[in-house]
């Protein structure tokens, strides 16, 4: 008995030996992986809390001066500041084509905030209400930017506008990371990462359809509602497809068919919790420190879960289905569709692990609002429409 | 139709829209941002006025402001 002891001893510490040593290399993989993409992440000022917009004052943007803006911040800021110029970068997000701009203010090298500047003119006090409000639930993981004041008066072409002053979230948005996905050896431990970011932004999410949840049942009439405006797409999609073919009448009819007839009264039937949800969850609105810990960014689309009073009305299952969709999306060109599907499934396990509501009772609810957002992007004519048509069908399981 | 588990229906949402046509409050709306492209559907159950704020678009913010309540 002895000598066989012994060999069998040998056999298990040798097993134990391999996969501890496994475990440490993927460990290590997975450190590595974190150092390079975290590598270039400029970090707060560690007094960034300190510098706030809170005087009165005025800028006029002028589009023949666009390309001067960078500079005229920079002046603003260092001059709101009291600090020489020189100490203040300014980087302009994005060409400004369309939409807001945005804009990230630097001090001696390091993120002092982001000025956005809203076309809108109720944009700003509307983000500032909404991020009062989460401020007051004093979540714990689910931690827009810090709101640090704005500019009163501000104007674009002549048009009044409005500006915010908040924290720049540091780290990097999981979309990027994704869109840096690398070839090769080093892709397993970068998809572990990924794996992580989804866990992340799962309990992240979750703490918010948690913790602002109302207390009471999403009302009957909200659910009815929210299925019309999803049916009413529907309608607008066929009416482009006729003219653009996105896919066959005969896959729309099916995808048609399982909407109206399975999955929305399947959703109308449930008994889903009214609460708070994002409204724009996706992957290039969640940012990750190197402790991959998630924070949501651009929270103006909360604006349509809360009632006049800020209490949440909406359905968890908003941001549940918008971000298992749209990580589709933004996969396009840098994951497979095996690989996405592993990212979705860390997700989803993540959020149900937590979710009070059972999986079976949202699920309706999820697949509606997933594909209701690729939906819109045929609607709308944003990217690959084969992307979209591709994504609606793995997700309702209709094949291609 | 309502039940006896569902919460009181709200008073309007926090950005305070209401429908331009029949002044209902009870409106449902979507905001998704494409890139720098911001895309926002507005929609009244009560009469089915259905509306679309594009930033690509000349009338965004005019869009915006005609759901907008005025008390």
């Amino acid at each position: 008995m002895a000598p066989h002891s012994s060999a069998v001893r040998k056999v298990v510490i040798a097993i134990i030996g391999a996969l501890t040593l496994g475990l440490g290399t993927a460990h290590a993989d997975r450190g590595s992986a974190k150092a390079r993409v975290f590598a270039k992440v400029v970090p707060s000022h560690p007094e960034e809390s300190k510098y706030q917009l809170r005087g009165n004052s005025n800028f006029q943007f002028k589009s023949h001066e666009a390309p001067q803006w960078p500079a005229y911040v920079q002046t603003y800021v260092a001059d709101q500041f009291k600090v020489r110029p020189d100490r203040i970068k300014v980087q302009r997000f994005g060409s400004g084509k369309s939409g807001d701009l945005v804009f990230g203010v630097t001090l001696d090298g390091k993120n002092l905030g982001v000025l956005k500047v809203y076309r809108d003119p109720a944009g700003a006090s509307g983000d500032a209400r909404i991020l009062k409000v989460v401020n007051q639930a004093r979540l714990s993981r689910y931690k827009p930017p810090r709101e640090k004041g704005g500019i009163p008066n501000v104007s674009i072409d002549n048009n009044l506008a409005s500006a915010l002053f908040t924290e720049q979230v540091p780290g990097r948005s999981i979309e990027s990371l994704i869109q840096h996905t690398p070839k090769g050896s080093e892709r397993e431990s970068h998809m572990a990462l990924l794996d992580e970011t989804m866990r992340s932004s799962a309990t992240m999410y979750w703490e918010l359809h948690q913790s602002m949840a109302s207390g009471g049942k999403m009302d009957h009439q909200r659910k009815q509602n929210e299925v019309n405006m999803i049916l009413a797409k529907l309608d607008a999609v066929r009416a482009l497809n006729n003219e653009k073919r996105f896919m066959s009448p005969e896959q729309l009819s099916k995808i048609e068919a399982k909407l109206r007839n399975e999955i929305a009264p399947r959703f109308i039937a449930s008994n889903v919790p009214a609460t708070a949800f994002h409204g724009d969850a996706h992957v290039g609105n969640v940012v990750v420190d190197d402790n991959l810990n998630a924070r949501p960014i651009d929270v103006t689309a909360m604006k349509w879960s809360l009632d006049s009073n800020g209490k949440g009305t909406g359905a968890a299952a908003v941001d549940v289905g918008q971000f298992i969709a749209r990580l589709y999306e933004k996969s396009e060109g840098a994951l497979s569709m095996d690989e996405v599907r592993r990212l979705k499934s860390s997700f989803l396990s993540e959020y149900y692990k937590h979710s009070k509501t059972p999986q079976s009772m949202m699920e309706p609810a999820v697949l509606l609002y997933a594909v209701e957002s690729q939906l819109a992007r045929l609607q709308f004519g944003i990217g690959d429409s084969r992307g979209a048509v591709a994504t609606i069908s793995d997700l309702l399981g209709l094949g291609t | 139709m309502k039940r006896a588990d569902d919460t009181a229906p709200s008073d309007g949402n926090i950005a305070g829209y209401r429908c331009p046509r029949c002044a209902s409050k009870d409106v449902v709306g979507r905001r998704r941002t494409y890139g720098e492209r911001t895309i926002e559907e507005l929609f009244c159950p009560r009469c089915e006025l259905n509306d679309v704020a594009d930033s690509d678009r000349p009338d965004y913010v005019a869009r915006l402001e005609r759901w907008r309540r005025i008390d």
